[in-house]
């Protein structure tokens, strides 16, 4: 994979979520990505508020430009080539990532494994 | 950075409003054994989750909130899953309903004895937003998203 590509790809939907969510919290710079060893199938992942950028953290932009989502190095190897998503409905909405390097998931598809 | 101030666990359970009451309109034969099985059945409503199901008015053309059904299914991983719809119409005979500041939860028959002592809850996160079961005395264990549970048999 060439270095130029994003690590990670953020839809229009996540990215518009985010901003909303963001709004709230002015001083944010973003959001940060990371994983936790949780949940029935190993892996699940965590998103946090952010305020500054942390050494060795990647930076992925969102497909339109407008929101900054900050990868932990650790979950790094494992979200590589993800796409962020935000699906909403009447009785849930929450952001779901489509992970290549995934081999399995939970019925609930809260986690992962590798 | 979530916004959870520390009294806030204290006010969010004294708040909460024990609703348990079985629909009313129940036939005289039928009534008397729901009534046994509903006994002591009591099933709390969370403000967040009144809030969420008022919210939810404003996306319809009639403009009236829907009412939440709560089924307990069996699947997932620890399983029993607990699912939830948005309902229009109004409650079957023999479901439990929950009222609570003009807002409706059905529970149906079978699902209400799993529910018992149980907290309907809103949840909001960063990560995700949705209905949820919280602090269900039936279940021995819990699966790590919330959706499923094991039953206390």
């Amino acid at each position: 994979m060439s270095r130029q590509r994003a690590a990670m790809v953020i839809t229009e939907a996540a990215s518009r979520r985010l901003r909303e969510l963001l709004a709230r919290y002015p001083d944010c710079y973003g959001v940060r990505l990371s994983l936790r060893q949780r949940g029935c199938n190993g892996l699940s992942y965590q998103l946090d508020y952010a305020r500054d950028r942390r050494r060795f953290e990647e930076e992925v932009t969102s497909t339109d430009g407008k929101v900054k989502v900050l990868i932990d190095p650790r979950a790094m190897l494992h979200v590589v080539g993800t796409e962020m998503d935000y699906v909403e409905n009447e009785v849930a909405s929450e952001f779901v990532f489509r992970n290549p390097n995934a081999k399995g998931t939970c019925g609930c598809g809260e986690s992962f494994n590798v | 950075a979530y916004v959870t101030g520390g009294a806030t666990l204290w006010t969010r359970f004294s708040r909460q409003l024990t609703v348990g009451s079985v629909a009313t309109q129940q036939a005289a034969a039928a009534a008397a054994e729901t009534t046994k099985r509903s006994e002591g059945l009591s099933i709390s409503v969370t403000d967040k989750c009144v809030n969420r199901l008022r919210a939810l008015a404003a996306r319809h053309s009639s403009g009236t909130p829907p009412a939440l059904r709560v089924t307990v299914n069996s699947g997932g991983c620890a399983g029993f899953q607990y699912e939830f719809n948005l309902e229009r119409a109004e409650p079957n005979a023999d479901d439990l309903v929950l009222e609570r500041s003009g807002i409706r939860v059905y529970v149906d028959a079978v699902s209400a004895p799993l529910l018992s002592g149980a907290i309907i809850d809103y949840e909001e996160e960063l990560i995700r937003s949705a209905f949820k079961v919280e602090a269900n005395p039936n279940a021995e264990a819990n699966c790590s998203c919330g959706t499923s549970f094991a039953p206390r048999l």
